[in-house]
């Protein structure tokens, strides 16, 4: 079913955001910021009906998410698209913000993850690698931690 | 002692008697012979002055002299039968120029009214030449007969007290105080100026009554040619000198009496004054020297005066006279607006300014139509003002559209050639050398009011490049006020230089014209360009401004009533797009409260709309402005003036149209708010989208404070 105009507060990253945060000035106009420095492709993806949709379709409703759950994802895929949070940290983000178990939010992960972003997973790595390397530990990752991903060899 | 004194005799008595009388008789023959040369030369002047007394006696009670001669008419006739003849000539040369349309001004319309007046009026010239003649005549018996009648040499010389010059008494005076040759020598002098002052006048009076006579029969006798001449382009200069000759001849004599009258009376009343007879110097008294002075050089200069005058002011006034008169003629003839056509250049100027009709009104009858109703009375006037500017052009005043149109047609040449230059320079330095002589030349043609098509070519082409800044062209404005054709040419290149040179705040007040000093077609120009894309962002300054009487204005009010019908419309789509607040204003403070208003049915309709949508009537601007944009797509929306979104009746309609997008598709209006968002955060301000979020979107705690409830973590949301 298409996003009626009621449900974009609900569904649509931007307007969940927006709807949460429009009282804070300061992470309101620091999202603005943000976004005029995205590439066009990125602003695209966002502004596109069938994200907002597929939150709906794909993760809320077969997830059984409520509209807090739903709009917390959708703020989360926002803050991803501007670098706020390291995308090898998505399932245990969406574990601690949506109060999941681990298996919930790794399915929803790879949901997100292999088609949502799919159009613009690429850049999206690039990007996060290059904001986030220097940040990243020194050691490797132990290959069974289910709660992070490793965007240079998975994926 | 006896035989001495024939030797004193002889050798000292003689000598001394012969050399005293030597001396005696040469200082008498010098004497003499001076005297006699004086004498002979103020007799030869009495003897003149005598015959042309005569004559003036004669001539002065015959004024219409000319109208008894036989061969005047006699002559007359054959020179206008031979007149006749050209007529036909010119007449094909009209056929010729109307079909070719070539050359300018001897096309039929332009020429042949004058050549039909011309052909019915030769055949009148002699009776209207005489008539002239006679009725400029009328002031001059009346001085003459104050004058005491023609022969007032008299009284010129009792005037100058030339009987009292010389008297026995100041010479028993001036031979006792041992003066007596200064005296002759004094009186003498003044005799002498006395009489060659009253000779002088008398044969001047009487040589212009002469030539006078002479040429007014010449004048009378040529004046079919003249008419010929009055209906040729060419020979327009020979019309204009014959009636300047005319109104001389026929005007010399009242002013002549008219001095010689004046000066005498004005003597009269020195006399009658009580000057003190002071002794200046060998017998001539304060008294004396005054009078004889003053009435000597009122009379000679009061008829170089005469001259002066006559020749340069009389054909000024008479041409006008005359051009008024035959224009009144033609105006007759054409059908009774003759009466205007001394006004006419001024009256077409006014009415072109208002209208932005010219006076050749090409296309008039369809600009009317496109006008429609915004000319209603107007259009009377305007037929009007495009016949008056005919007649002003027929009766010989300076035509303003023709005139003008030739300046422009100049201009445009000119212009072409400078553009040739910039195209050739070979750097930009080379270009800017090029630049700074057009702008010193359009600054230096402002300051002396040079109406030259250089002058004007030279603010176009800076115009057109956007280097006319608007000190510039405001000098252009006040040397060219009274050629609206010049401005709007000026005007049009600077559209298509976008108005460069000028910031935003100029353009404004120059579009304004709170001074009244833009013609109509200017101003339509300009507020065009506001409407157009290039001035989308003067369309978002536009404001209430005072106007001439400081009333409270705004830009969209006069933009709308002063353009066509046909550029409303564009206007209304565009600048009511820009700015939906002014817009808004004008449809309901103005259309609203006007049922005659061309868009009053279009405002009732809108307003019966409004009440279907909401159930209620327009109440206010904002209802207005919710009709305006409910409909608007993402683009326009982003279009509108951020100074507009922070209104409160904007942020209020704005609202209002979302709900109403949201009742009739919410998927549209979801559609609508995040295409509105994607551009605003591209191109858009930050207040417009504060203003969309602010109005359009329910915050969590809003939504929670609104449903009054808070949805516990886990709690599905269904399918529906």
């Amino acid at each position: 079913m298409p996003i009626l105009f009621q449900e974009l507060t609900t569904y649509d990253p931007y307007n969940a955001y927006v709807s949460r945060f429009l009282d804070d000035r300061f992470r309101y106009d620091k999202l603005h910021d943000k976004l005029k420095e995205l590439p066009n492709s990125f602003l695209d993806f966002l502004f596109d009906l069938k994200t907002a949709d597929f939150i709906k379709e794909r993760v809320a409703i077969p997830f059984g998410l409520n509209r807090n759950q739903a709009q917390e994802i959708g703020i989360f895929i926002l803050q991803l698209i501007v670098s706020d949070i390291y995308l090898g940290n998505i399932t245990s983000e969406i574990r601690s913000r949506l109060d999941i178990d681990d298996q919930k939010a790794k399915t929803i992960a790879g949901l997100i993850v292999a088609e949502l972003f799919k159009p613009i997973l690429e850049e999206l790595k690039k990007m996060h690698i290059q904001k986030f390397a220097k940040n990243m530990p020194s050691r490797p990752q132990q290959q069974n931690d289910d709660r992070t991903v490793d965007l240079r060899n998975n994926l | 002692m006896p035989a001495l004194i024939p030797i004193l005799i002889r050798w000292v008595a003689i000598p001394l008697l012969s050399g005293a009388t030597l001396w005696g008789i040469g200082a008498a023959v010098k004497g003499v012979s001076y005297l006699a040369f004086f004498t002979g030369a103020i007799i030869f002047l009495s003897q003149l002055a005598a015959l042309f007394g005569k004559l003036l006696n004669s001539l002065a009670t015959l004024p219409n002299f000319v109208l008894d001669l036989q061969i005047v008419t006699g002559i007359w006739e054959i020179v206008r039968n031979f007149v006749n003849l050209f007529f036909i000539l010119i007449l094909i040369v009209i056929a010729f120029a109307t079909i070719f349309n070539r050359p300018e001004g001897y096309r039929a319309k332009e020429l042949l009214p004058k050549l039909i007046i011309a052909a019915l009026l030769v055949n009148f010239s002699l009776v209207i030449t005489q008539t002239v003649i006679e009725l400029l005549y009328v002031p001059a018996p009346i001085f003459l007969k104050a004058l005491g009648g023609p022969d007032f040499s008299g009284k010129i010389a009792n005037a100058l007290r030339i009987q009292n010059i010389f008297s026995f008494r100041d010479m028993a005076s001036a031979f006792t105080a041992n003066q007596l040759q200064g005296y002759f020598t004094t009186s003498g002098l003044i005799y002498l100026i006395s009489i060659v002052v009253t000779n002088v006048v008398i044969v001047w009076v009487g040589l212009v009554l002469l030539i006078r006579m002479v040429m007014l029969i010449a004048l009378a006798t040529v004046s079919p040619v003249t008419w010929l001449a009055y209906s040729f382009p060419r020979m327009q200069h020979f019309w204009d000198d014959w009636w300047c000759k005319v109104l001389y001849w026929s005007l010399i004599p009242a002013f002549i009496f008219g001095v010689i009258y004046f000066s005498l009376l004005i003597n009269q009343s020195l006399a009658n004054i009580q000057i003190p007879p002071i002794p200046l110097m060998f017998g001539i008294t304060l008294d004396k020297f005054l009078i004889i002075g003053i009435t000597a050089t009122l009379l000679i200069g009061g008829l170089w005066w005469v001259n002066n005058f006559l020749s340069k002011t009389a054909c000024l006034a008479g041409y006008g006279l005359v051009g008024a008169t035959f224009g009144k003629v033609r105006g007759w003839f054409w059908g009774g607006a003759g009466y205007v056509a001394g006004k006419a250049a001024g009256g077409a100027q006014t009415i072109y300014r208002k209208t932005g009709i010219p006076s050749g009104a090409e296309g008039l009858r369809e600009r009317m139509i496109a006008e429609g109703r915004l000319f209603g009375t107007d259009a009377m006037r305007t037929r009007e003002a495009r016949v008056e500017e005919r007649l002003a052009g027929i009766a010989g005043l300076r035509p303003t559209y023709p005139t003008q149109r030739i300046t422009e047609e100049q201009s445009e040449k000119a212009k072409r050639d400078i553009e040739n230059e910039l195209k050739q320079a070979k750097s930009t330095t080379e270009e800017n050398v090029i630049i700074e002589r057009l702008k010193k030349a359009a600054e230096e043609g402002a300051k002396k009011g040079t109406k030259s098509p250089e002058t004007l070519a030279a603010i176009k082409v800076l115009a057109k490049r956007g280097q006319l800044d608007v000190d510039l062209f405001n000098k252009a404005v006040e040397n060219f006020k009274n050629m609206p054709l010049a401005l709007t040419s000026v005007i049009n290149e600077w559209k298509e230089g976008k108005f460069g040179g000028i910031t935003i705040q100029e353009f404004l007040d120059t579009m304004r014209d709170k001074d009244n000093k833009l013609n109509l077609d200017s101003r339509r120009t300009m507020y065009n360009f506001v409407a157009s894309d290039d001035g989308k962002k003067i369309a978002e300054k536009m404001d209430t401004y005072k106007d001439e009487k400081g009333n409270d204005i705004t830009d969209y009010k006069t933009g709308y009533e002063i353009l066509s019908m046909k550029d409303k419309r564009d206007f209304s789509k565009k600048v009511g797009g820009a700015r939906p607040d002014l817009k808004a204003d004008y449809t309901f403070n103005v259309i609203r409260k006007d049922e005659k208003h061309p868009e009053y049915d279009g405002w009732t309709k809108m307003a019966d709309k409004f009440k279907e949508i909401t159930g209620r009537g327009v109440e206010d601007i904002k209802d207005v402005i919710f009709m305006g944009i409910k409909d608007a797509s993402a683009k326009d929306l982003s279009g509108i003036n951020t100074e507009v979104w922070k209104k409160e009746e904007f942020k209020q309609a704005f609202r209002m149209a979302f709900k109403e997008r949201e009742r009739i598709s919410p998927e549209a209006a979801a559609r609508l708010k995040l295409r509105l968002e994607r551009i605003l955060i591209d191109e858009g301000s930050a207040d417009q989208l504060r203003v969309l979020h602010e109005t359009t979107t329910e915050t969590t705690a809003a939504f929670r404070v609104a449903s009054k409830i808070i949805t516990p973590p886990g709690e599905k949301i269904s399918e529906e």
